[in-house]
């Protein structure tokens, strides 16, 4: 399943949303991966998520492959709507 | 003598010898053979475990003693310890390459940190500090290194890692150097936080240092003066001794009451964004809470907190200082601080839209949930709720009647509050200035909002940087509003206060005294300075002062006016 997201939040993902991403992506048993330009990292690194330096603006891919992903998908979409909660 | 020439990161003259930071050896072995690789990974699985620990402990330590906010650094280096990628590049050493558990970590986090430091970014490629520092964690965990040696004096690092900061005891060290760093590194942000001179970013210079060098950091200009001649090391001692003496004997006096020469209280409050900052107010000695802004609880959270959640958020505030006045602000959301539980709302001029007590009015839910949790909590202290962006009279209405319907249902289900909780406003906005005399038959007290007010007064945005000459509180048409507040409310025997960025300005105290505020709300760090004033003013003479500045007619003669009088004063 792959959804196409654009982030939001003035930060980007930036320390705090890309844990938040984490945290949750980590709860799920599916693969989960975010895809920007080209470049695929797993959803469960913080360190692969922060280096993709994604910026307020930007599109990501968010491919998830699992027995949960349909949870997965509502649960990241929502965080990535709600811009993790900032501004 | 030498010179270092750097950036001015935390302001403040230190004086003493330095001491480099331990940091690392890289002295290990760096291959195993074969049959050892398992070994290696259960030893770097353990050192994570350990490493886990200690952030944990870390968190919690800078929580309590810097800031919450401070803490969770913490939080992203424990995801990053465990981050799937930097273990698996580690067993991926180890077992390809036949790498020690030591090698593997340095290899992978220095590859991670260069990638940080690759990005176009300057807040990411600081966070190649924060890899470095798990790798130096991890590291000294294998070889283990002790942690906690005792620093003292002025601290000298290529940079000082998160944990290096957080470990350090800051009462026995007074300043530090580091090669790396800007204004915005974690050890700048520390550093000023802590209230210690720093000097950053001098470049590979350190090396020059030897432990027990004597150096003065002038954290004012970002200068380090190295083994400096005897005449200028007591010119800096001196000053430096003024400066300490200053600081110390207000923090001395500041619990002592602010009463002006004829004997009137003069509130010094302070303005709180969290109950963690409670601290920091009562270390200050400050009287109560001017300002309590309740957004904390709403801006990061998905869902809007529960009435438990608030009620006891608003409890430990009220608890803090039982005797004292806490101002509690309703929620002042909308404009640039949206809600995401509320949506995007879509406005040309968000600063003019929906939002504060106007949102509230509309998402009356959310509105009665925080005021039941107030007059709950309000049993258990000096508790002022007071209103946001009141415009007209209708709306203050309106905001008390749901106040009223709240505390019937709370009495109908026999649940114990408080039911004359005393109701002010904000007085932010120019209408409410304008009819102050009609508002106040209304309250019981009034707190201008100078931030707001200046910027709706002035139509100037006050992020503006295009129009920043027109963001100013000593404009005469801002002085004239806040003395007509005044008026209206001690025609009715309600006090005034304020609770914007003038009311920490010493060069404002007088005038404020003088136009007849009695409380006066401000970040912890203004509060002994301005309680000094205060016991230093004649009111009588501070209303002439005053009637006279209302007769002024720019800003600039305001200030020169207001210069003037301040001279008169020991600052």
């Amino acid at each position: 399943m792959e959804l196409t997201l654009k982030i939001e939040n003035k930060a980007g993902l930036h320390a705090r949303p890309a844990s938040l991403l984490v945290q949750k992506a980590s709860t799920f048993k599916s693969t989960i991966m975010i895809i920007k330009d080209g470049k695929a990292m797993n959803a469960k690194s913080i360190i692969n998520i922060m280096g993709l330096g994604v910026k307020q603006g930007e599109y990501i891919v968010v491919k998830i492959e699992g027995p949960d992903a349909d949870e997965a998908a509502q649960v990241l979409k929502k965080l990535v709507t709600d811009k993790f909660g900032e501004e | 003598m030498w010179e270092i020439e750097g950036i001015a990161a935390s302001a403040g003259i230190a004086i003493g010898q330095i001491m480099h930071i331990q940091e690392c050896t890289h002295n290990f072995c760096h291959t195993v053979t074969p049959g050892e690789a398992s070994n290696e990974k259960d030893r770097f699985l353990a050192a994570q475990q350990i490493a886990l620990v200690q952030l944990d402990a870390l968190q919690k330590h800078t929580a309590t003693t810097v800031g919450k906010h401070q803490g969770e650094v913490f939080a992203a280096h424990k995801l990053m310890v465990q981050d799937p990628s930097l273990v698996e590049a580690v067993f991926d050493d180890i077992e390809t390459n036949c790498a020690s558990a030591e090698a593997a970590v340095e290899t992978a986090t220095q590859n991670i940190a260069s990638m940080f430091a690759s990005l176009d970014d300057e807040y990411m490629r600081e966070r190649a500090v924060d890899i470095k520092d798990i790798g130096n964690r991890l590291l000294c965990i294998l070889q283990c290194r002790v942690e906690n040696v005792k620093y003292t004096g002025i601290l000298v690092a290529t940079d000082l890692l998160p944990s290096d900061t957080a470990s350090i005891d800051f009462n026995s060290v007074s300043g530090f150097i580091t090669a790396l760093g800007g204004k915005t590194s974690h050890s700048s942000i520390l550093a000023r936080a802590a209230g210690l001179s720093a000097v950053v970013g001098v470049g590979s210079v350190i090396d020059k240092l030897c432990n027990g060098d004597m150096v003065i950091v002038d954290g004012h200009v970002g200068k380090v003066l190295v083994n400096p001649d005897e005449s200028i090391l007591a010119d800096y001692r001196q000053r430096m001794t003024e400066e300490k003496a200053k600081v110390a004997a207000l923090a001395k006096v500041s619990h002592l009451p602010s009463i002006t020469l004829d004997g009137l209280h003069v509130e010094v409050a302070s303005n709180i964004g969290t109950p963690d900052d409670m601290r920091q107010v009562l270390a200050a000695g400050a009287d109560g809470v001017g300002l309590f802004r309740t957004e904390f609880l709403f801006l990061d959270k998905t869902s809007v907190p529960t009435e438990e959640e608030q009620f006891q958020s608003y409890r430990t505030v009220l608890q803090a200082m039982p005797d004292k006045k806490i101002v509690i602000r309703t929620l002042d959301a909308g404009g640039d601080k949206q809600l995401p539980f509320i949506g995007g709302l879509v406005e040309a001029n968000p600063a003019l839209g929906l939002r504060a007590i106007r949102l509230c009015m509309v998402y009356k839910d959310v509105f009665r949930t925080q005021l039941r949790a107030l007059l709950r909590a309000g049993v258990d202290g000096n508790l002022h709720i007071m209103f946001p962006m009141i415009a007209t009279l209708d709306e203050l209405l309106q905001a008390k009647a749901v106040l009223k319907e709240v505390s019937d249902e709370l009495t109908q289900e026999g649940i114990t509050h408080r039911a004359d909780v005393p109701v002010g406003i904000m007085i932010e906005i120019p209408s409410a200035a304008v009819i102050a005399d009609i508002l106040v038959e209304e309250v019981d007290f009034f707190s201008i909002g100078t931030n707001d007010l200046v910027q709706y007064t002035m139509a100037a945005d006050r992020m503006n940087e295009h129009v920043a000459w027109l963001n100013d509180y000593f404009h005469p048409p801002i002085i004239r509003l806040i003395a007509n507040v005044a008026k209206a409310a001690q025609k009715n025997g309600k006090w005034v206060g304020m609770c914007g960025e003038m009311a920490g300005d010493p060069l404002a105290t007088s005038l404020l005294v003088g136009l007849g505020l009695t409380e006066l709300s401000m970040s912890a760090r203004s509060v002994p300075t301005v309680k000094h004033l205060i016991r230093q003013i004649n009111v009588e003479k501070a209303k002439e002062w005053a009637d006279q500045i209302l007769t002024l007619r720019t800003t600039a003669e305001i200030k020169q006016r207001l210069e003037e009088i301040a001279a008169i004063f020991e600052r």
